[in-house]
C-alpha cells in the first residue's frame, strides 16, 4: 500500500529563522494520526507549510501527496486535490456568506474532479445534511463568514466545511483550543463521521483531551522541529501524565 | 478663453436667438442672470481648493456640439435593466425623446422641464437655481444659461409613486464631440415618495460632457430615493451636481455608483432645513483604467434631532484616481445631530491612488459625530482562506471585493439594478484581474529573458 502523505526531511524556515528540522511521517488512507508537541514546536508551522500559506520558506526536503508534489501545488490546487486544513484561526470575512462562500468552493472542487456543479437545490439539501453533523443551526448559512461567531461556532464551521469539501486528506490545526467539552464532543463526532477507509486524518493538538474522543492509530511528538518519538496512542496519555520534558530529555540524551 | 466656454456662449446665444415665446418669463431671466455670473468665472483648475485632484484642462479644451439632432436608433443604445416595469424618461442629445419615453404610475408628474414649463411655470420659477445658485460656479451657471431641458418630476402630497423613473440621457458622439446640459427638478410634497434612477450613457468614440445639474425639494415626510448609474464610456465626462432641500422629517438615499468614464464629479449637498429629517449619501466606485472619480459631499445640519449617513467604498485599480471630500456642518441650533461618515478604500495596484477628506465643522455642542477613512489593500488572509478552500485567487479576490462593494449596493431598492451593478462590479474585478494576470507573465517572460 502506498502511502496517501509522505512527508521527507522536510525543513522550512519563517522570517529566517528555522521552525521545521527534518521532519518525516508517513500517513496512509485510513489512518489517523496525532502531532503533539508543546508549544513553539512547529505543529502549526508544519499544517501552514502544508496548506501553502506563503509566509513559510520551504528549505530542504519533501511533500508527497498522493505521489504528486505537494509544494508545487497553489493553495486552491491543494484544496482541490482533496487536502483540508481546518485552521486554528479561521479568518471572518464580513459580506461574504457561508453558503455563497461554500458553494463557490464546492463547485470549483467539483470543477476540478470532474464533477457537474450542484444547483442550488441540491446544494442546500447537502449543505443541511453536513450543518447536521456538527449540530450546526442553518440560519449560520446566509451570516458573513465566520463573523461574529464565537470560537466555538467558527470550529464547527471549519468542520462543516470539512464535511462540504469531502477531503482525501484533512489536517486540524489545534481545532480543540477554545472549546468546552460539549463542543469538543460535537467537533469530535463531526470528524469521527467523516472518517472511511480510504481517507486519512492529521490531528494537531496540544492536549490530549481531543484523542479521547478522535483515536489516533499513531502518535508522534514533535520538539523544536523535529519528530522526537512516535507511538501507539496510549503515548498521548503518557504526555498527558507526564508533560513534555521527558520527551525532551530522552531526545536529547 | 477656452474652446468650452466658447462653446456655451455660443450655444447661448443662439438659444437665445430662438427662445420666442419665453422672452418675458423668469425662465429667460433665469439664463439671463446666470450667463452674467458664468461670463465673469472661469472654469475651475487645481488651484481651485475644491478640484485640487481634478484636472480639467483635456475637457474644457474641447468645442462640444450642443442639442444636435441625433439619427440614433434605440437598438443603438447598450443594454441595460428591464425597463418594463419602470417609468421611463429618456434624452437624446439633451433633447427629450418622448416616443422612447412612458409612465405607467399615474399619480406622478414627470415629464420633460421644457414642456412642464407652461402649466408649472410658477414652481419652476420659483425653485430652479434657488438652491444651486450660478454665482460662483462655472458649471451650475453654463448650465443654468443653457438652460432647456430636462426632467420635472413633481408628486402630489402623499402619494407614493410605485414604480422607479429611469430618466436617461443619451449622448450621440459617433460623429463629433457632444455636451449636454440636463436640468432636473423634484418637488415632493409633504408624505410624497418617489424612487429615481439617473444614467448616462455616450455613444460614440468622440468626447462627450453631461453637465447635469439637479434640485430636490423634500417636503414634510417625504421620501426621496436616488441611484446615479454612472458606467460610460472612457472618452465620457460627466460633471453632476446635486442639491437636497429637506423639510421635516423627510428622508432621502442617494447611491451613487461608478464603475467607468473618463471623468465623473460628483457634488451632492443635502440642506437639513428642518428638524428629524435624514439623508443618507453612499457610493461605491470600482474603477480602473485611467478613469478619475470624484465625490463631493455636503452635508449640511441646520436644524435639532436631523440625522445623516454617508458611506463611500471604493475599489481602484489600474492608473485611476479616487477622491473624496466630505464636508459637515452643524450649526449652531442643530443640537442633537447624529452625523456619521466613512470612506473606505482599497487600492489593488502601485499606479492607483486615492486622495480623501473628511471636513467636519461642528459649531452646536450636544451632537453626535464620527468620520473615518482608510485606504488599504485586500486583506491577505482572507484570501488564503478562500483559496485554501479551493477557490481560485482571481475568483477569491473577485468575491471579497464584491462583498466589500455590497454593503453600498445592498440599498439599491430595484432588485434588477442591484444585481445588474453587483454583476458589472464583479466582471469588472474578473477581467482586470485576468488581465494583470497576462500582464505579470509578460514580465515574467521578459526577466527570464
Amino acid at each position: 500500500m502506498s502511502a496517501m502523505l509522505e512527508i521527507r526531511d522536510l525543513r522550512a524556515t519563517v522570517e529566517d529563522k528555522e521552525i521545521l528540522k527534518g521532519i518525516s511521517l508517513s500517513v496512509n488512507p485510513g489512518e489517523v494520526h496525532a502531532i503533539m508537541g508543546p508549544n513553539g514546536s512547529g505543529k502549526s508551522t508544519l499544517a501552514s507549510v502544508l496548506s501553502g500559506r506563503q509566509d513559510y520558506e520551504v528549505t530542504g526536503g519533501q511533500v508527497l501527496y498522493k505521489g504528486i508534489d505537494l509544494l508545487e501545488l497553489s493553495p486552491e490546487d491543494r484544496a482541490r486535490e482533496g487536502v483540508f486544513v481546518a485552521f486554528q484561526y479561521p479568518v471572518e470575512i464580513p459580506g461574504v456568506s457561508t453558503a455563497n462562500f461554500l458553494k463557490t468552493a464546492v463547485n470549483e472542487v467539483r470543477k476540478h474532479r470532474g464533477l457537474n456543479a450542484l444547483d442550488a437545490m441540491e446544494f442546500l439539501k447537502v449543505m443541511k445534511q453536513r450543518a447536521s453533523l456538527v449540530e450546526m443551526d442553518p440560519a449560520f448559512f446566509s451570516r458573513s463568514l465566520n463573523e461574529g461567531f464565537s470560537g466555538g461556532e467558527k470550529k464547527r464551521n471549519e468542520i462543516f466545511q470539512m464535511a462540504m469539501l469531502e477531503p482525501s486528506l484533512s489536517i486540524l490545526d489545534e481545532t480543540d483550543s477554545g472549546l468546552d467539552i460539549d463542543a469538543l464532543k460535537i467537533v469530535s463526532h463531526g470528524v469521527n463521521s467523516l472518517k472511511s477507509k480510504d481517507n486519512a486524518t492529521i490531528v494537531i493538538t496540544h492536549y490530549q483531551r481531543l484523542l479521547d474522543y478522535i483515536i489516533p492509530d499513531v502518535v508522534h511528538v514533535l520538539v523544536k522541529g523535529k519528530i522526537v518519538m512516535s507511538g501507539p496512542k496510549e503515548l498521548a496519555l503518557e504526555l498527558e501524565a507526564k508533560g513534555y520534558d521527558w520527551v525532551k530529555e530522552e531526545a536529547t540524551a | 478663453m477656452t474652446a468650452l466656454k466658447q462653446s456655451i456662449a455660443e450655444y447661448y446665444e443662439r438659444s437665445e436667438a430662438a427662445l420666442n415665446g419665453l422672452r418675458n418669463t423668469g425662465w429667460h431671466h433665469t439664463r439671463r442672470d446666470a450667463f452674467t455670473h458664468f461670463s465673469s468665472v472661469d472654469f475651475p483648475t487645481q488651484r481651485d481648493e475644491e478640484w485640487k485632484y481634478v484636472n480639467l484642462s483635456a475637457v474644457v479644451k474641447n468645442s462640444y456640439a450642443a442639442s444636435v439632432e441625433s439619427t440614433l436608433q434605440r437598438n443603438d443604445i447598450p443594454a441595460f435593466i428591464d425597463t418594463t416595469e419602470l417609468n421611463v424618461l429618456v434624452f437624446v442629445n439633451g433633447r427629450f425623446k418622448s416616443e422612447w419615453s412612458s409612465l405607467i404610475d399615474t399619480n406622478v408628474q414627470a415629464l420633460s422641464l421644457h414642456a412642464a414649463y407652461g402649466e408649472h411655470a410658477v414652481v419652476i420659477d420659483q425653485h430652479v437655481g434657488r438652491y444651486l445658485s450660478a454665482e460662483n460656479n462655472a458649471f451650475v451657471a453654463a448650465n443654468a444659461a443653457c438652460l432647456e431641458d430636462g426632467v420635472f418630476i413633481s408628486v402630489a402630497a402623499n402619494q407614493t409613486v410605485e414604480h422607479e423613473l429611469l430618466i436617461l440621457n443619451v449622448m450621440d458622439a459617433r460623429e463629433q464631440a457632444t455636451m449636454v446640459q440636463p436640468r432636473h427638478l423634484l418637488v415632493l410634497d409633504h408624505h410624497a415618495s418617489v424612487k429615481v434612477i439617473m444614467r448616462t450613457q455616450t455613444i460614440g468614440s468622440q468626447p462627450s460632457l453631461c453637465n447635469q445639474v439637479c434640485e430636490c425639494v423634500v417636503g414634510n415626510s417625504a421620501q426621496l430615493h436616488c441611484v446615479l448609474v454612472q458606467d460610460d464610456v472612457t472618452n465620457a465626462t460627466m460633471i453632476n451636481t446635486m442639491h437636497m432641500e429637506q423639510d421635516a422629517a423627510s428622508r432621502t438615499e442617494i447611491v451613487s455608483t461608478t464603475l467607468s468614464g473618463s471623468l465623473v464629479r460628483n457634488t451632492v449637498s443635502t440642506r437639513l432645513a428642518e428638524s428629524a429629517a435624514e439623508a443618507h449619501m453612499l457610493g461605491v466606485y470600482c474603477v480602473g483604467g485611467s478613469t478619475v472619480v470624484d465625490n463631493h459631499t455636503v452635508m449640511d445640519h441646520a436644524t435639532p434631532h436631523c440625522h445623516s449617513n454617508e458611506l463611500f467604498k471604493g475599489i481602484v485599480d489600474g492608473s485611476a484616481h479616487a477622491v473624496f471630500n466630505g464636508k459637515i456642518f452643524v450649526r449652531q441650533d442643530a443640537q442633537k445631530t447624529l452625523a456619521y461618515q466613512s470612506n473606505r478604500n482599497v487600492v489593488l495596484s502601485d499606479t492607483a491612488s486615492v486622495n480623501t477628506k473628511p471636513q467636519l465643522e461642528i459649531f452646536a455642542d450636544d451632537v453626535k459625530c464620527s468620520h473615518g477613512c482608510t485606504v488599504g489593500k485586500l486583506d491577505d488572509e482572507a484570501l488564503f482562506y478562500l483559496r485554501a478552500r479551493g477557490i481560485g485567487e482571481a475568483q477569491a479576490r473577485a468575491l471579497l471585493l464584491c462583498a466589500f462593494a455590497e454593503e453600498v449596493t445592498a440599498s439599491i431598492g430595484l432588485e434588477s439594478l442591484r444585481s445588474w451593478i453587483d454583476a458589472k462590479i464583479e466582471a469588472q474585478l474578473l477581467q482586470r484581474s485576468a488581465e494583470n494576470a497576462a500582464q505579470h507573465m509578460d514580465h515574467k517572460g521578459v526577466a527570464s529573458r
